[in-house]
Parts: structure tokens; sequence; C-alpha cells
């Protein structure tokens, strides 16, 4: 075995470094999680300021943390599962290191500060190494707002476009490698857009299955934190660390926790697979986007799954409910601040929220019925099948000079419907259109996360689309 | 006096600035835009056939026998 050395954060195969690549590597002595963080660092020196990645880095601490993992693993004593990898975590999410910002200019940053959120210390104890707090958009809502003194999350694939929202930073981070792994957050899509539009791997699991408490609330009934990283192993690996009940969170439920990593057969033989390619939802989309779909459900289908075709029901009803609750809850939480600081809030921000005063009461009671309504018809779709596919998004990532005009269509997500539900769906990469990465949306049953991953992991083992990496000199 | 009641719709500006918010003349259009948008999404909402005996399930609150077998609650 050679000494340990430094690595950057593409492996010696030309592949980026996965978590659980690297978790293997530290184990066996390859590599030391100081040279790991030290790379980790490096790519942020050479990638933060042009791509707005972070809000905060905490260089110092994070070299530190992996200098004491790496005495833990030369004591030889047995370590915690992610001991020594790098981690981002979504400035809308609290950690002990410095403040969080919500990349916002009317947040009141002394908001638990010195504190870390259960999920933050749930990695830790895992053996994460924080790296610094990634960049979002504002309070987890709209688009950049090029006026306001934050940096501009760009997308590593295409820097003149957008990295998708809101869990930004935490996306081309992990491109990038910065870290290997991130915390996002998810109301309508924020991780699985950004996880999309980078072409990486983002998990939204089952509403209630990770608390959220010391996270910066959008939309109460609506709002999941979740891992993003290259594949879905990695998600695996960090859904381990961070699901399970927490008092402190009272939506957070009571269900026993799955290992998501020993879900993970490497096969997807004998599940039956739904197949809603969603063209009714965005029915002008490029014809490549059918055709990367159709060949993805084709590998499943060579891997042994059955496909089997389905129509999602209440597509519209469901959407909209997921967007009259999402803009009620929101508003209730900034309300006073929106009256008080109105030209302080990002314009798509203000703008947004303000949208939640357009509906009644009614209306919001409304949607949790058709939410409840629509819970139960796809609970019986799943008793036809044990998991649905759709495209993530029917377009790959917009420009950022076309965000101002047309963001609130947003058209072309295809994850909000999900939030309204709960289901756990899961985000791979499934190909490029026009050099920009599309991607697979994985749904499962409720609490049933082993089966998402296990068929995110089955497919990215006979496809690489997951380790793709854009012609960025990584090194620095 | 006509003592007809007004069918107008309250305009934009009214119903923001009954809940304390002032945007600029510039945003308005944007926020046109997001009002159409709601009053569709409240219709779509208000519209939907089946859930005439349909409650508001706190599903997030527990595990609901419903969604585990697809069954009636």
């Amino acid at each position: 075995m050679s000494a340990p050395t430094d690595v950057a954060p593409v492996a010696a195969t030309g592949s980026p470094l996965t978590i659980t690549d690297a978790v293997a590597a530290l184990r066996e002595g390859e590599i030391t999680a100081t040279g790991l963080v030290s790379a980790a660092v490096a790519a942020s020196e050479a990638h933060d300021e042009a791509l707005g990645i972070f809000l905060d880095r905490y260089d110092e601490q994070a070299l530190a943390a992996a200098a004491a993992a790496d005495e833990a693993y030369a004591a030889g004593d047995p370590v915690p599962p992610m001991l020594g990898i790098p981690l981002g975590i979504k400035d809308i999410i609290v950690t002990t290191e410095g403040p969080t910002t919500g990349q916002s200019l009317v947040h009141d940053p002394s908001w638990s500060a010195g504190e870390d959120a259960v999920v933050v210390q749930r990695l830790r104890a895992a053996g994460g190494i924080v790296t610094g707090k990634a960049t979002t958009m504002e309070f987890a809502t709209g688009v950049p707002d090029l006026t306001k003194p934050v940096p501009v999350p760009r997308n590593p694939w295409s820097p003149e476009r957008w990295t998708g929202g809101s869990s930004s930073g935490s996306g081309n981070g992990v491109v990038v490698g910065s870290f290997l792994g991130a915390l996002g957050t998810d109301t309508g899509g924020s991780i699985r857009i950004p996880a999309a539009y980078c072409g990486i791997t983002g998990l939204k699991a089952t509403y209630g299955r990770v608390p959220k408490s010391g996270c910066i609330p959008l939309g109460y009934s609506l709002d999941h934190i979740g891992p993003m990283a290259r594949s879905a192993a990695d998600c695996a690996l960090m859904l381990n660390a961070l699901a399970g009940h927490h008092a402190s969170d009272p939506t957070c439920v009571e269900e026993p926790v799955d290992d998501y990593l020993a879900a993970l057969t490497g096969d997807v033989a004998g599940l039956r697979i739904g197949v809603d390619a969603l063209q009714r939802a965005w029915p002008d989309r490029d014809p490549a986007v059918e055709e990367l779909f159709e060949a993805a459900v084709s590998v499943m289908a060579e891997a042994g799954a059955e496909i089997v075709p389905v129509e999602l029901p209440a597509w519209e009803e469901t959407m909209a409910a997921n967007r009259v609750t999402s803009r009620s809850e929101a508003l209730a939480y900034h309300q006073p601040d929106l009256v008080e600081r109105w030209d302080d809030y990002f314009d798509s921000t203000r703008q947004g929220l303000a949208s939640g005063t357009f509906f009644t009461g009614a209306d919001y009671v409304q949607a949790q019925r058709v939410r409840r309504h629509v819970q139960q018809l796809v609970a019986g779709l799943f008793t036809e099948v044990d998991l649905v596919l759709t495209p993530t998004t029917s377009l790959p990532a917009p420009r950022i000079d076309e965000l101002g005009g047309q963001a609130w269509k947003f058209g072309g997500t295809h994850t909000g419907y999900w939030n309204a539900l709960g289901n756990p769906a899961l985000a791979v990469p499934m190909g490029f259109q026009d050099g920009l990465p599309m991607s697979l949306q994985i749904i499962g049953r409720p609490f049933e996360e082993g089966t998402v991953l296990r068929a995110g992991d089955a497919y990215q083992s006979v496809t690489s689309w997951h380790l793709a990496t854009p012609s960025l000199d990584l090194a620095g | 006096m006509n003592d007809t009641p007004s069918t107008t719709s309250p305009s934009t500006t009214d119903l923001l600035a009954w809940r304390g918010l002032a945007p600029g003349a510039d945003e308005l259009d944007r926020i046109e835009l997001l009002r159409a948008q709601a009053e569709e999404q409240a219709a779509l909402l208000h519209g939907m056939a089946g859930i005439r005996y349909e409650e508001p399930g706190l599903v997030w609150r527990a595990r609901p026998t419903a969604l585990v077998d697809g069954g009636p609650r």
C-alpha cells in the first residue's frame, strides 16, 4: 500500500470522488482526511468566486477537524461512518461556526447563533466535516437579485446559467468538489431542481423523516431537509445519519429508520415501476428530453423492472395546492418583516411572498383537502407499482439573465407535486441536452426511501451520468 | 346613489395596502401576473371534483394508514 497522499476531488480514474469512495480510501489509509479537506479547500479557492458557492467558508475549522479525524483513523479504533468527509450546509440551516443569514439582509443572524441544527449534529456525529455555508436563494425562495450584495450561484456546466434553487451552492459545490455532499432543503423542489440542473443526485425524503429544527422555515408543511451528493449511495449514507425522530420538530415522525445502504442491492429485479412522462405538464419541451427519459426507463427495464404506464392523478390541482400552501405558510412567517422592510427583500422574494395575500383562508384549507384527497389516490396507485418515474424537469438550467421575466412560471419543474403529497423523491442525472444535465425523478411510497435509493443506485451502477464533470480545472 | 354591490375586484394595490404592503410602481406588473396565477390556482382547487366530504387531514403529523396501504381511512 502506498503512503497516504493529498488527493484532488477527482480520483485517479478521472471520475469525481464520491463519499463512499472516499470513506473506503480513508479506511484503507490510501488518503487522509487532511488531504481530502485540503483538496476541497483548494477547489473552493479555485471556483467559489466565479461560481458563487459559499456565503461563508470555515477552512480553518474544517482542516482542524480533518486533523482530528486523521488521528482517530491512526488510532485504529472504530470510527463513525463518514469520518473526515467534507460537507456543505445550505445557509438556512444553523451551524456553530458562524451566523446563518438565509442569504438575506432581513434575517437576524443572531437567531440560533452558536448552535447546530439537529441535522448538523447528526452529520458531525457521523464524522462529517462542515466546510461552510452554501448559497441559497433568499429564504429558500425566488431567483437571484443581481442588485443585492450576495454571490450569484452559477452553473459549472455553463456559468451564464443558473444552478437552480434554492439549494444552489449545495449543487454547484458538489460538482466542483468544494465538498463531497451537502444539505439542501426542498419545499417545491429546491433539492431536486439544483441537483437536476447541476448533474448530481439529490433526495427529498418522506415528509417528517428528517427533523427540521434549526432551519429557517419556508412552508411548514412542505419543507424537507435532505442530502445532495454525487450518487444515490452517497445520499443513502447521508440519510442513514439524518433520518429519525427528534422531539424538537413537531412534524417529525416516530417511524423506524432503515439501513439505507443495506437497501442498495444493485438491482431492480422484481420491482414494478410506473412511468409518467408528464408531457401534459410541459407539452412544448424538446423531444430530446423524451428520448433521454425513454432511455432511462429502458435502463430500468433491462435491469429487470416491470414497467407500467401510469398517469399521476390531479396533477395541476396538486401543483396548485403546493403553491397555495407554500405562499400562505411563507407569508405567515414573513408578513411583519415584509411590511417593515420591503426594499431589503430581494425583488422576486418579496413579490412572491406578497402573492400570498391573494389567497383566502378558505383557499388554504381547500389546498389541504386536495392534498389529503390526492394522497389517497396516489396511495392507491402505489398498490399497483412500487415506484414511479418522471422527468425531474422538462427544461435544462435557464440563463441567469432570463430569470427575472419568467421565473415565476417556473415551468418545466415536476417536483412540487411530491412536496404536496410527502412521498420520497430522488433526482438522478439521466444525460445531457445541448451540453446541460437532465434528470430522472424516482418516487416511492412514504417511508420507503430504501426502495427509491435502491433504484437510483441500480440505475447508476449501469450508467455514468452522475460522474460526469464539466470542463473545469478542478485542481485549480 | 347606486345600491347595487360592486362586482369589481379590488385593485391589487388596494389588496396589498390592506396588508400593509406598498410595492413600487415598477413591480406591479409582476405582481399582477402573480395575482392572476393565484386566482387560477385557487379556482383549480375549489373546482376539483370528488372532495365534497374530504377533510384536511394533518397527514404530516403521523403516518396515516391510507398512505401505507392505500386503503380507506
